[in-house]
């Protein structure tokens, strides 16, 4: 691992904290800022980015976007719906800010995917493809997967400045037993991965493979000739090898750590209070203001994670969705008030500042979880049947796409694929059949007309 | 009827342009600063907020006759660890600094003499573990049901002799109680639907709780075994996190039936229901002071999450 250093907002004072940018050996995810050039041809975007809001672990579909009221008691839960602003659509009482602004979004309540372990199907999720080698449950490989939405998006793109696909957690996003292995480049190579960045609840922001390295202040990372000394001794002291391997990350990071922009869009202190407030003092809801921003600054692809693990109470993970045990407590507490609020602040502040329209969000998970009721009074997994949120971008807002059944076990009518998910998001962001063909990415897919 | 005045608005913008190097001793000197802080404004007058840093918090209870109060911080990005302020000094400390795992719903026996709390990192996803203070033993209540059993929301029984508890296990989201050794396993409910969020009254004979037996959660009595469950509020959305007043004759709780999670109370006979908070964002996770007549809650304000303090009338 080699330090360079990492990045931070100012805090309130004014006063900048020590702030780099840390490249490490092993940074497989860092693509894009050497992606300059002009985009390729395609059709007008009507997406100018897209913002795809991770919930890793498998939320709930019946107690959040498509509860089942009149079902069972071992099905419906505890949660009572309550009704939207779309006639169409009830959502659990978990959501009352969401409910209040069905009319910014979209629900689709049919999708389904293909396995039901969370780093195969979370890559199937990301790459609307399926594993030619079976995938992370079968001892597949990376390049299994076809490249993630994101990486499609950022190489068709060719974003300017910054990296064109960035997201947004700790680290790889997976489980804990290793990560999404689709979430990237995949046959593309690293080079395609998403340059990541994780950003806390005071809204400071690092780059997880990296760390600090001591004695730089932000002074002397202004400084390039300073800096390019600084890593032309740590450059001297590392094997060659490893340090071929790390050239890509060391032109990007050096990028990162002198670019105006960089440094402009990644301080979140120059938010208004009112604005950082609203999205709330956690780390998801920070990281929706920074990938806001990002869209700002016309990043095309921003992933923003939910968490870096699957896993809820674990010691090693950060409350992600895969409440096999105590569903209903962990939902009540934080993750259902938690997406309430950072959701539809994120929603409200790209409506107000015009930036919907021109902004795709889409908020899934890898799956949902199982509406019966588990033996132990929880859900598990369920890949036959969950929920996407869509809105801007092109998206028709205040519809309810497709149906699950009266259990929500199965779609009732308008399945749709992780393909079909993948070639809307394109298709939405300006990549058509053509641009697809050409990349020879998610070729026959089909766009969920219903949402256009 | 709760809203902030000036008054803590204006030490807290303070704090909130102080740097990281002063965090920790920011949290102290606001927290000195707001107790006793008096203002023409009877009803903000008395509120006091407890800590500042406004991290995710849930689960307060108070420690030591009321001149502690202990609760369940996010203060790390994968740790969630039990604080405990002292009241009168304003010194907190995290217990268990140096652990990676998760500690929740920390709960104290009415001697002192026993705390206990749900516990990640061991065979379950958490573990009951009870702590003798005399020794510093501790034994762990580890249920059926595999890594993905859980305990939540411990009590003890006000005689120090049992601790009751949200149990997911075979048999789903259950009540149940052990003994102090975490032995003689009791279910209290074996019901439909979800139970949880226990409270007892000080005399010992009976349980609040909420159940979803007869469709939304709703606050339930029952008897200290479990016996004659009786419905105490009716609404279809959801009543939780039920505590009972030092004297018994009330029970705070969250409630989300005005569309936004308040603090309410309600006699123990289901009558007087009255709304104690009113503000756009989340209040929540009640619990009575010993004194009877002040409940600390964590409410949201501004995106953080911190103890609070308000007085309760009869």
């Amino acid at each position: 691992m080699f330090d360079i250093g990492s990045f931070s907002s100012r805090d309130c004072s004014g006063i900048s904290r020590r702030a780099f940018l840390q490249a490490g050996a092993a940074l497989p995810f860092a693509g894009g800022l050497s992606a300059l050039g002009q985009e390729k041809g395609g059709n007008p975007p009507r997406a100018k980015s897209v913002m795809l809001i991770w919930l890793g672990g498998g939320p709930s579909h019946l107690d959040l976007f498509d509860p089942k009221p009149k079902a069972l008691a071992q099905y419906r839960g505890p949660f009572s719906a309550i009704q939207t602003r779309t006639p169409e659509l009830l959502v659990s009482e978990l959501l009352p800010n969401l409910a209040q602004r069905s009319h910014l979004y979209s629900v689709v309540q049919s999708n389904i995917n293909y396995q039901g372990g969370h780093r195969p199907a979370g890559s199937i999720a990301m790459t609307g493809t399926r594993p030619t080698d079976g995938g992370e449950d079968r001892g597949g490989k990376v390049d299994g997967y076809g490249p993630s939405i994101g990486s499609i998006l950022a190489k068709h793109r060719q974003s300017k400045s910054l990296p064109g696909f960035i997201s947004l957690a700790r680290g790889p996003v997976g489980d804990g037993v290793g990560p999404n292995i689709g979430q990237g480049g995949g046959k593309w190579g690293k080079a395609h991965d998403p340059f990541m960045l994780s950003c806390n609840e005071e809204g400071d922001v690092s780059i997880p493979k990296l760390k600090l390295l001591e004695g730089l202040s932000p002074a002397r990372l202004a400084d390039r000739k300073t800096m390019l000394r600084e890593l032309d001794q740590l450059r001297r002291s590392i094997d060659s090898k490893p340090f071929r391997v790390w050239d890509g990350v060391y032109d990007q990071a050096i990028g990162l750590l002198t670019s105006s922009e960089a440094t402009r869009v990644f301080d979140l202190s120059r938010e208004t209070e009112k604005t950082r407030q609203a999205f709330g003092r956690t780390a998801f809801g920070q990281s929706c203001l920074l990938g806001r921003r990002l869209v700002e600054a016309e990043v095309p692809y921003v992933q923003v994670n939910w968490s870096r693990y699957v896993e809820v109470l674990f010691p090693f993970s950060d409350y992600g969705w895969d409440t096999h045990s105590d569903n209903f407590g962990l939902l009540a507490d934080w993750h259902g008030p938690l997406l309430d609020r950072v959701l539809s602040a994120l929603l409200d502040d790209l409506h107000e500042r015009g930036l919907l329209d021109s902004t795709l969000v889409v908020c899934m998970g890898e799956f949902g979880r199982t509406p019966k009721i588990n033996s132990i009074g929880s859900r598990d997994h369920w890949h036959q049947c969950y929920f996407s949120v869509w809105a801007g971008g092109g998206v028709k807002p205040g519809l309810v796409v497709g149906a699950s059944d009266a259990q929500g076990e199965f779609p009732a009518r308008d399945p749709v694929t992780p393909a079909m998910v993948g070639t809307t998001i394109l298709d939405l962001a300006g990549m058509g059949t053509a641009a697809r063909a050409e990349m020879r990415v998610l070729e026959g897919g089909h766009v969920i007309d219903a949402l256009l | 009827m709760w809203n902030r005045s000036s008054l803590f608005a204006f030490p807290l913008r303070l704090c909130a342009f102080a740097s990281r190097q002063y965090r920790a001793m920011r949290s102290l000197v606001v927290l000195l600063a707001l107790v006793g802080l008096n203002s023409a404004d009877a009803a903000a007058d008395d509120i006091r907020q407890l800590t500042t840093n406004g991290r995710l918090k849930f689960a307060p209870v108070f420690v030591a006759d009321g001149k502690e109060l202990a609760w369940c911080e996010h203060d790390q990005p994968t740790r969630v660890s039990i604080i405990r302020l002292n009241l009168e000094t304003g010194k907190s400390t995290t217990m268990f600094p140096n652990a990676s795992g998760h500690f929740f719903d920390p709960a104290f026996s009415a001697d002192g003499r026993y705390w206990c709390f749900g516990r990640s990192g061991g065979p379950r996803q958490l573990s009951l573990v009870i702590v003798d203070t005399k020794d510093g033993k501790e034994v762990a209540f580890e249920p059926a049901g595999g890594l993905r059993a859980t305990i939540r929301t411990p009590r003890f029984t006000p005689d120090g002799k049992r601790v009751i508890f949200t149990i997911n296990a075979p048999g789903g989201q259950q009540i149940a109680s052990v003994n102090i050794k975490g032995q003689d396993y009791r279910p209290l409910t074996q019901s439909e639907g979800i139970n949880g969020w226990p409270d007892i009254s000080r005399d010992g004979k009976t349980i609040v709780f909420s159940s979803s037996r007869a469709g939304s959660l709703n606050l339930f009595l029952m008897n200290i075994d479990g016996s004659e469950p009786r419905q105490l509020t009716n609404h279809r959305l959801r009543d939780v996190r039920s505590a009972f007043s030092p004297d018994g004759r009330r029970i705070a709780f969250t409630s989300a039936r005005d569309g936004n999670r308040e603090i309410y109370v309600i006699n123990s006979d289901g009558s007087g229901l009255k709304r104690l908070t009113n503000h756009k964002e989340r209040d929540d996770y009640p619990v009575w002071h010993p004194g009877g007549k002040q409940i600390a809650w964590i409410a949201e304000r501004n995106g953080k999450f911190d103890v609070y303090l308000m007085p309760v009338g009869e």
